[in-house]
């Protein structure tokens, strides 16, 4: 079932990841963090998100909820990589429809640029359980993989495939126990300041399950331009949104609209409030039990986040980065079989090389310098001849055609 | 009188200090080249110009060994560049030339920075060493790939509201790309939405780490931090498409 296009296109991703741009920033870092949302709300339709009801005599379930959410994720980021795993745990509560629990976990790889195009991939498991209704569980695994083109420094493209695999937690009492779900979603944006943005979004959606009585599919289409802009503490976001369903097995089909509106207060460094609303309604109401369907959900509540860091002083990467301890910077060379090691700068304006002395391994060369705040750049001399910095050195172009080690000094290194 | 006699007496010591820092360096292998670069160093001496970032540039070339018509065609460009930004500086700051100034927004020029787009990092009001830093801090972000316009825009806060930390930016800013695996102009913005709302630099990386991380880890697949991303966004509830659906007439239980 699953595309025969995809695989090619991972491997051929994966292959051409490695000719993609050069690291910004050599250290390897590991990155961990946490986060609770904690909100109520009121939901008029708890079960259907996507299509109205069908022509059974299912009830709405309507009411308001509590919902608490944690999540935690840890990243590995390595330069032009971002390997992260995340788990969400997500809770609603409420009079109306029991307890409902949903957990995910998500393995997610971010792969160098392969030059505009910033490309991802990831899987995901997870599972979903209705107490009261039991029949309304599934379980869920599939993967993903995404494409972020940047047209310009302004209009940014995403495009994302999901492909999950999902099954009815209880077996024993449905027709259709699994399903296939394809997603397709595209944004354009532009962003003319890093504060305001305007969006076309779109996304398809297909779920193809095989009941006992036959195949089932349903698919939808939706379209529509978001907005959001930022002033100081306060973002706002609105979006409309039109679009289709087509249920075969129903006999449904279906145009719907919708708008979906947000605020989030920024209300201390590691603490914000927030307000949703999201509204959808049926159209033509073509083929349903009821004449209009229409769905909102209001939620509210704080979102409280974490987040630490750690690089690893021994990595690879680290032997030979630039090092800074007590005002003072260590630079580093790796020169096999090499008489003498020197490092010239525009600390001084070119003017004088200073030695390094070996530092303990073979090949290895160091020396302590007392550099000026600012950004600066310099070359190693190895036996005389000029050498060019390793890839895994901060470069930048000089105005000869060549390619400079850069060191950025500050007054208060080691962070972040 | 007492003001034009020590303004002579300050642009004399300031001409006889450039011709002091003007002499090139004294290497054979200049010897092709060393009459136009002497007169051309010299003439940007006449003129006022700081001609250290001129000899400076030779000493550059030399100890990396490139070849010196080479090395004479940049000190050309370069001369020119600060020719027109010192025409830069005169129009937008009064009183002294600010060489710190000149010499940076030549260095700007030379990668190719519009010197119209520099105006506000070296409005009147700046100090000259903020000022100068902040143009430096630009041309190296433009050098690391940062989009012009989208690095502008936090030199221009950083250097408003926390001038001590423009040294820490281009570091700040790359750390944030490989960390949350982003593009330049995406890590620009944001680190531009993070110093909107916090008050240090600091903060807004803090800020602009977690904003990101909140849009799943590098994939980048919605908008920054906002409400749509999660909380209440009915298509990220539970449920969705939960159901395994049951053909017409079935009633669940």
């Amino acid at each position: 079932m699953q595309p025969p296009w995809s695989l090619p296109l991972l491997a051929t991703l994966a292959a051409t990841s490695w000719l993609a741009e050069a690291p910004a920033n050599a250290q390897p870092a590991a990155i961990g963090s946490a986060e609770v949302l904690a909100g109520a709300g009121h939901d008029s339709n708890m079960f259907l998100q996507i299509t109205p009801d069908l022509a059974t005599a299912a009830p709405l379930v309507s009411g308001w909820f509590g919902r608490v959410a944690p999540a935690l994720s840890g990243a590995l980021a390595w330069p032009g990589w971002r390997l992260a795993l995340s788990y969400r745990l997500d809770y609603r509560g409420s009079e109306a429809a029991g307890s409902m629990l949903q957990h995910e976990a998500e393995l997610s790889l971010a792969v160098p640029a392969l030059g505009r195009l910033r490309p991802w991939l990831g899987v995901s498991f997870g599972r979903f359980d209705a107490y009261r209704f039991p029949d309304e569980g599934f379980w869920l695994a599939g993967g993903n993989l995404g494409l972020r083109l940047e047209l310009a420094s302004a209009l940014r493209l995403s495009l994302a495939y999901r492909l999950d695999r999902r099954g009815a937690t209880d077996g024993a009492d449905t027709l259709a126990p699994t399903a296939w779900l394809h997603q397709v979603d595209g944004r354009l944006a532009y962003r003319p300041s890093a504060l305001f943005a305007v969006e076309i979004a779109s996304s398809y959606l297909r779920m193809d399950s095989s009941p006992a009585t036959g195949r089932d599919t349903f698919s939808m289409l939706r379209a529509g331009p978001d907005a959001e802009m930022q002033w100081g503490r306060l973002e706002a976001r609105l979006g409309l949104w039109g679009g289709h369903i087509d249920d075969s097995a129903a006999g449904v089909r279906d145009a719907q609209a919708g708008v979906s509106a947000g605020l989030l207060a920024r209300l201390a460094g590691n603490l914000d409030g927030f307000a949703s609303f999201d509204w959808a309604v049926s159209v033509t109401s073509a083929g349903l039990a009821t004449n209009r369907y229409s769905r909102h959900v209001l939620l509210a509540g704080v979102l409280g986040h974490i987040t630490g860091k750690f690089t690893p002083a021994c990595s690879p990467a680290a032997e030979l980065s630039p090092l800074f301890q007590a005002g003072r910077v260590r630079l580093r060379a790796h020169a096999e079989q090499a008489g003498e090691v020197r490092v010239i700068g525009s600390w001084d304006g070119w003017a004088a090389s200073t030695p390094l002395h070996p530092a303990g391994p073979p090949g290895l060369w160091e020396v302590w310098l007392d550099l000026p705040r600012g950004t600066h750049r310099y070359r190693f001399l190895v036996d005389g001849r000029v050498i060019t910095p390793t890839e895994d050195a901060h470069t930048l172009p000089d105005d000869f055609g060549g390619r400079d080690a850069v060191i950025d000094v500050s007054e208060r290194q080691g962070t972040p | 009188m007492l003001r034009v006699v020590v303004s002579l007496l300050m642009l004399s010591g300031t001409a006889l200090a450039a011709s002091g820092a003007a002499s090139l360096p004294d290497d054979a292998r200049l010897a092709p080249v060393r009459a136009g670069l002497q007169g051309r160093i010299d003439s940007a001496a006449a003129a006022g110009l700081p001609v250290d970032a001129l000899v400076s540039k030779v000493r550059e070339g030399l100890a990396k060994g490139v070849d010196v018509q080479r090395i004479a065609s940049a000190i050309m460009r370069l001369a020119d560049d600060l020719e027109a930004a010192q025409r830069f500086v005169s129009a937008r700051r009064s009183g002294s030339a600010a060489p710190g100034v000149v010499r940076a927004l030549a260095e700007a020029r030379m990668v190719g920075l519009d010197l119209a787009m520099l105006s506000s990092l070296v409005a009147a009001d700046r100090p000259e060493q903020t000022a100068r830093r902040a143009v430096e801090v630009l041309t190296d972000l433009s050098l690391r790939g940062y989009p012009a316009q989208r690095a502008l825009a936090v030199v221009e806060r950083i250097e408003v509201r926390e001038p001590a930390a423009l040294d820490r930016l281009p570091a700040l800013l790359d750390t944030i790309r490989r960390d949350q695996a982003l593009s330049p102009a995406e890590a620009a913005d944001a680190l531009a939405r993070g110093l909107a709302v916090a008050d240090s630099l600091q903060g807004a990386y803090r800020r602009a780490v977690e904003d990101e991380r909140r849009k799943d880890n590098g994939k980048g697949s919605s908008s920054a931090g906002s409400a749509a991303d999660g909380p209440g966004n009915s298509e990220n509830a539970p449920g969705r498409l939960l159901k395994v659906k049951q053909p017409p007439g079935q009633a669940k239980k």
